[in-house]
């Protein structure tokens, strides 16, 4: 743990630091600290009252204020320093007052450092402020959230929310107190005694200050609008680069290197040719810019001598070093403006996920029957669709699944498997018809109320069909518990048919998977989504697709395991040979239940659907 | 060093530099210069008659002190400040194509393997992420702190017409702020770094939540979820804390230094009033620049931070360019140099001995293989999982680590042979066929430059129906297993390749395009050696001889109607096998 002293030895804090992987826990302020320690708790109350800004304001009201009050002493400072220094120009003063000046000039300018580099610190801890707002409130949402129909939501655009978003509402509020406020603080501060000093030769000159601004702006806009397609050539040039990468035996193969690397290079070529013009553009406007504080000097001087200003020199300097002050930040406020709009774009989806509705919006209240310690045993279909951004999945489902039987589920791509799976499971609520839930105690009641909805959930074990995994260890992703016992974990891994993949890694339970699962072939990922499905110990387990990916031999041992570990399950599957060891099987087409029986005898119906899958499966194994 | 190696790879720049350095000092010394011309204009009080006249290499310039003048100095202080940064900046950041260029070209000759121990992200990180780095910032942080050191100078020159010394004074006060720098720097891009790594992780458990979210509340681990973001968070956001304080902790001292510098000035300035040395228009001038100082220091310390950077990403850049050619590493290959290196490669293949290994200390796959494939006849090589099928294509492909023996086509060994002549005789359909995105014309023609109604009728031999101009999505996902499958046979008919290697997917759910492949491989590929890895039996009856491999060695061969009813008896059926 490292910890920076302000007054140590460079030398020496460089060389401790750069050994260190960790740094001392800094303090935070109270606000932000109370901010910050709502991430562990699901059950926080927030403030989300559909306006950002004020929201943030109101959270973080101390540590603004704090950077705004000293931002203005650093104004009154500026001023300090230019009265002073106007003094000393005073040809009339004795070497000792001048002195004095200079000791005081000097104690301005220590004070105004110490300042600045505070307020320096305050703001960067801005961007500490705005992701801990953002994150804190959107875990929140997410964790209530009911299931997200809509593609806006989806898991990039939500990954993009918390990783550059953020960033963009941070680099307004980084921009906004680096130069918007000093800037507008610095007009209320000097303005009036340019004026007071220059009269309206003054103002003029204030003016010719701001006239860089429109230019400016217009540059500005025109580089964020080339940003854009900069982006989108980067992501196309990633592409390439990508599955160049990814597939280089196939290239080898192909003799293709110097062909792909040709097209690569013609794509840097577009996107240097691009981002020259954009930083040329760029250039030219902080060029302009960064001259453009001389400007405003020429005015003055010529309207206060069209005007015959009788003001003397130290006068004419004085009012030179303020404007100057001034200038200094108007370069900057295009940035401002631009980066606004980028947050303002930002905080609309936040506060459209902000408002999204919950699951407890879209449940009902709690049907008053004794469901306590009740077990599911059935669900009933009662005329059940289900339709996703207007494409209907399932149409008119009726049908009765009696939850502590082996079924399995059969059909082409786009049939709605994974749909009715989901729905069993109840991680999404049908569109139309509803869903009802048998206990053992004789209740019968509509999924959709609270407690009925809990009762389920609980005993449901999910594998989805795109496997999730988290960048973590294989006893992390299993257990989904950094407290879990390793021993249990052991039995699911024996379970899902993992145990002889797992002796070839140097960690065994303990090693790292990867982003997404990267270190982990597609077959891996899916038997730990098995695995941790097992783990659960839940009764009945909803299984997507599980038997995909794996060879034949451990087919049949992950069927075993799955016959013997649960109460009862549904799965859905490609591979038809395991299935007959079930005791129902559902044909899916287009949304509807074409066949429904016991796998052996739709396996000896010539005519059956089933059967005939299962001739062309097999006419491909044995000639 | 790599920031050298770095500035030396920029080409048109260093053409230009000359005229680019001239720039640039003009660019920091004509804002001086404006100061020091409106301290005369001060002086003269805007009257008539008042001029400056500089001795210009012989050239006579006479400047009224008008604001005219005023004026015409500030657009020549803007367009050299903008001529300065674009001269630079522009013909750097075009020069740089050529490292990426290097990049490529050391990428597409680096070993197979390196691929498998190299994550795509990171391989995609060193030739964009890095690239772009150098492109933009890399170039920039160069030039800038170029700049901004001329700025620095320049203000000390007009600082000098107050006292010589109280000018010269500034480069003591550059070196100190280089000093710091050199101690700051290397923590600022440290800190940078761990805020990385640290925003990364925080990154990872918010993406638990996000991809994992019904996972985690069907299971009830919200809570422990959210410890764990917690704690990824909390390590996060400390970084950037203490990121903010080290950062006001170099302000704060460079501050202190600019703020003694200009205290410094500043009595200068008193004692030449007070010895009426200097006047109160030189004194108002001097301060002007003292008050721009402090920013000029600042920029300086800024653009210099970057310079560590650039140094890194052009360090990674220049690995991925060092890494040896693939030859190099593919040791035990004999030393054997072809007699007629680019004649084309004709006759039976023969492994003699030949072991190899996918890396130097990974186990062996092919363990003293012997086995001779005839030319022209259709092959099918059957054989478990692992027992070395497809390795015996990456072998022939010389994309493995060679442990000794030979493998000799036509009784020429291959590892006498340019890599890419090699690999220029053989045809692959792979088990799962990836296309890359663009076009079908793309994928069927790749390096060919052929007709369209060669394509076409190609496209129409294999029949598949699709336009040539049909975008093909990454990996050609919009097209079936079969359809990628009869489109690589498309390319091949167009490439007359003499040995042709085919991988049987090992289930297909769609029976026609099987069929139709084999009947392909009959019609259009009679005259053609064709090694097929096979997953199915029936495939198996039409081809001229079935090779069985087991552990890395040829157990038996000889023609389907002896070998199909021992394999039979041996695996049951063949998928069982893949």
């Amino acid at each position: 743990m490292f910890d920076l002293k302000l007054f140590s030895s460079p030398r020496a804090l460089k060389r401790d630091f750069l050994q260190s992987t960790d740094v001392a826990p800094q303090s935070m302020g109270p606000e932000l600290r109370s901010d910050f320690e709502r991430i562990r708790v699901q059950n926080a109350d927030l403030l989300i009252s559909g306006n950002f800004w004020w929201d943030f304001m109101r959270t973080y009201a101390r540590h603004l204020t704090l950077i705004v009050s000293l931002r203005g002493v650093g104004s009154i400072l500026i001023l300090a320093s230019v009265l002073a220094s106007q003094r000393i120009l005073d040809e009339t003063n004795t070497l000792t007052a001048s002195l004095w000046l200079l000791f005081f000039y000097g104690l301005i300018q220590l004070v105004h450092r110490v300042t600045n580099a505070y307020v320096a610190m305050l703001q960067n801890q801005i961007l500490v402020c705005v992701r801990t707002f953002v994150t804190v409130r959107m875990n929140w949402k997410l964790l209530r959230m009911g299931s997200l129909s809509s593609a806006e939501f989806s898991t990039g655009n939500l990954k993009t929310l918390i990783s550059s978003d953020i960033y963009r509402i941070a680099e307004f509020l980084g921009s906004l107190f680096r130069n918007g406020i000093p800037c507008l603080l610095g007009l209320i501060f000097l303005g009036p005694v340019i004026w007071f000093y220059m009269g309206i030769p003054g103002i003029v000159a204030v003016a010719t200050a701001f006239a860089a601004l429109p230019l400016a702006l217009i540059f500005g806009r025109y580089v964020f609008h080339k940003e854009e397609i900069i982006k989108r050539q980067e992501d196309s040039l990633a592409t390439i680069v990508g599955e160049w990468v990814t597939h280089v035996r196939l290239l080898r193969y192909l003799g293709w290197e110097k062909l792909l690397a040709s097209k690569v290079a013609g794509h840097i070529r577009k996107l240097v040719i691009e981002v020259t013009k954009q930083h040329g553009v760029n250039l030219v406007n902080f060029g302009i810019s960064v001259s453009w504080w001389l400007m405003p000097i020429i005015p003055l001087i010529y309207t206060a001598d069209v005007m015959e200003d009788t003001s003397d020199l130290s006068t004419l300097f004085a009012s030179i070093w303020m404007l100057n002050h001034i200038t200094l930040y108007i370069r900057w406020l295009p940035g401002l403006f631009i980066s606004y709009g980028a947050a303002a774009a930002c905080i609309l989806r936040l506060n459209r996920l902000f408002s999204h509705s919950d699951i407890e919006d879209e449940l009902l209240p709690p049907c008053n029957q004794a469901l306590q310690g009740a077990m599911p045993t059935k669900l009933h279909f009662n005329h059940v669709s289900f339709a996703y951004e207007e494409k209907e999945a399932l149409t008119d489902l009726d049908l009765t699944l009696d939850l502590s039987r082996y079924t399995s589920l059969i059909g082409t791509v786009g049939s709605g498997k994974s749909t009715l799976l989901k729905l069993i499971c109840a991680e999404v609520q049908p569109t139309a018809g509803k869903i009802l839930v048998e206990f053992d105690n004789g209740v019968i009641a509509d999924l959709r109320h609270h407690d009925v909805y809990a009762a389920v959930r609980r005993v449901f074990g999910y594998m989805p069909q795109e496997a999730y995994l988290s960048n973590a260890t294989l006893a992390v992703n299993i257990s989904l518990d950094e407290h879990h016992s390793d021993q249990e974990v052991m039995q699911a891994i024996h379970l899902a048919e993992l145990a002889a993949d797992i002796t070839h890694w140097d960690s065994g339970i303990r090693e790292e998977v990867g982003e997404t699962g990267v270190n982990l072939s597609g077959g891996q990922k899916q038997r730990v989504n098995l695995a941790r499905a097992l783990y659960s110990g839940r009764p009945y387990l909803v299984l997507d697709d599980p038997l995909s990916a794996v060879d034949t031999n451990t087919e049949s041992a992950l069927m075993q395991s799955m016959l013997n570990q649960c109460g009862g399950f549904l799965l859905s599957s490609h591979r038809l040979t395991e299935l007959k060891k079930t005791d129902r099987l559902l044909v899916l087409h287009d949304g509807k239940v074409i066949e429904d029986g016991s796998p052996t005898t739709l396996a000896e119906d010539p005519f059956s659907e089933f059967s005939k899958h299962l001739r062309a499966a097999e006419v491909s194994h044995v000639a | 060093m790599a920031l050298i190696r770095f500035i030396g790879t920029l080409k048109l720049l260093k053409k230009i530099i000359v005229p680019t350095s001239i720039v640039i000092l003009c660019a920091a010394a004509t804002p001086s210069y404006f100061l020091w011309f409106l301290g005369k204009t001060g002086d003269c009080a805007l009257q008539s008659g008042c001029q400056v006249t500089h001795d210009l290499l012989g050239w006579q310039v006479i400047l009224p002190l008008t604001t005219s003048s005023l004026l015409a100095i500030a657009v020549v202080a803007m367009f050299c400040r903008v001529a300065a940064w674009t001269m630079f900046e522009l013909s750097g950041q075009w020069s740089t194509q050529e490292i990426q260029a290097q990049m490529m070209k050391s990428i597409c000759k680096v070993r197979t393997s390196f691929f498998d121990e190299n994550p795509s992200g990171r391989l995609i990180n060193r030739l964009l992420g890095d690239y772009g780095m150098l492109r933009l910032d890399g170039v920039m942080s160069i030039g800038d702190t170029a700049n901004s050191f001329a700025d620095v100078i320049c203000v000390g020159l007009l600082i000098m017409i107050a006292h010589p010394i109280a000018g010269l004074l500034i480069l003591p006060v550059i070196l100190l702020y280089v000093g710091l720098q050199t101690q700051l720097a290397p923590m600022m891009s440290h800190a940078r770094e761990l805020r990385a790594v640290k925003i990364g992780e925080a990154l990872h458990r918010e993406t638990d939540l996000i991809e994992g979210r019904t996972m985690f509340t069907l299971y009830n681990k919200v809570d422990n979820l959210l410890e764990r973001i917690y704690k990824a968070f909390n390590n996060s956001l400390n970084i950037q804390l203490f990121y903010a304080k080290l950062m006001s902790w170099g302000m704060l001292w460079m501050g202190v230094i600019s703020a003694i510098y200009a205290v410094v000035v500043y009595a200068f300035l008193i004692v030449g009033m007070h010895n009426q040395t200097v006047s109160v228009t030189v004194a108002a001038v001097v301060i002007t620049a003292v008050f721009n100082l402090n920013n000029l220091f600042f920029g300086l310390s800024w653009d210099m931070s970057f310079l560590g950077e650039t140094a890194s990403h052009a360090r990674r850049a220049f690995y991925i360019i060092d890494l040896p050619d693939e030859t190099e590493q593919e040791s035990h290959a004999p030393q054997i140099v072809d007699d007629a290196p680019m004649k084309p490669l004709k006759g039976n293949i023969r492994f003699e001995n030949y072991s190899m290994s996918y890396r130097e200390h990974l186990p062996r796959i092919l363990t003293d293989l012997n086995l001779e494939i005839p030319m022209g006849l259709h092959v099918g090589i059957v054989g478990r999982t692992g027992a070395g099928k497809t390795s015996l294509m990456q072998a022939l492909f010389r994309l493995v680590y060679h442990h000794g023996g030979d493998i000799k086509v036509g009784g020429r060994s291959i590892f006498g042979l340019d890599v890419s002549f090699l690999r220029s005789h053989f045809g692959v359909v792979p088990q799962d066929p990836y296309l890359f995105a663009g076009t079908i014309r793309f994928n069927l023609a790749g390096t060919m430059d052929l007709p369209d109604d060669h394509l076409r009728s190609a496209l129409d031999r294999v029949g598949l129906k699709v336009g040539l101009d049909a975008t093909v999505l990454e990996g050609g996902k919009d097209y079936s297993v079969g359809e990628r499958q009869l489109l690589c046979l498309a390319r091949l008919i167009l490439n007359r390749k003499s040995y042709i290697f085919m991988d049987e997917p090992t289930s297909s759910l769609d029976r026609r395009t099987d069929e139709k492949i084999q009947q392909l491989l009959q019609t259009e590929m009679s005259d053609r050696t064709v090694i097929t890895i096979a997953h199915r039996l029936e495939s198996l009856f039409h081809y001229d001889l079935i090779m069985e491999l087991s552990e890395g060695k040829l157990v038996r061969q000889g023609p389907p109607g002896e070998m199909i009813p021992l394999l039979q008896s041996v695996y049951g059926n063949i998928e069982e096998s893949a």
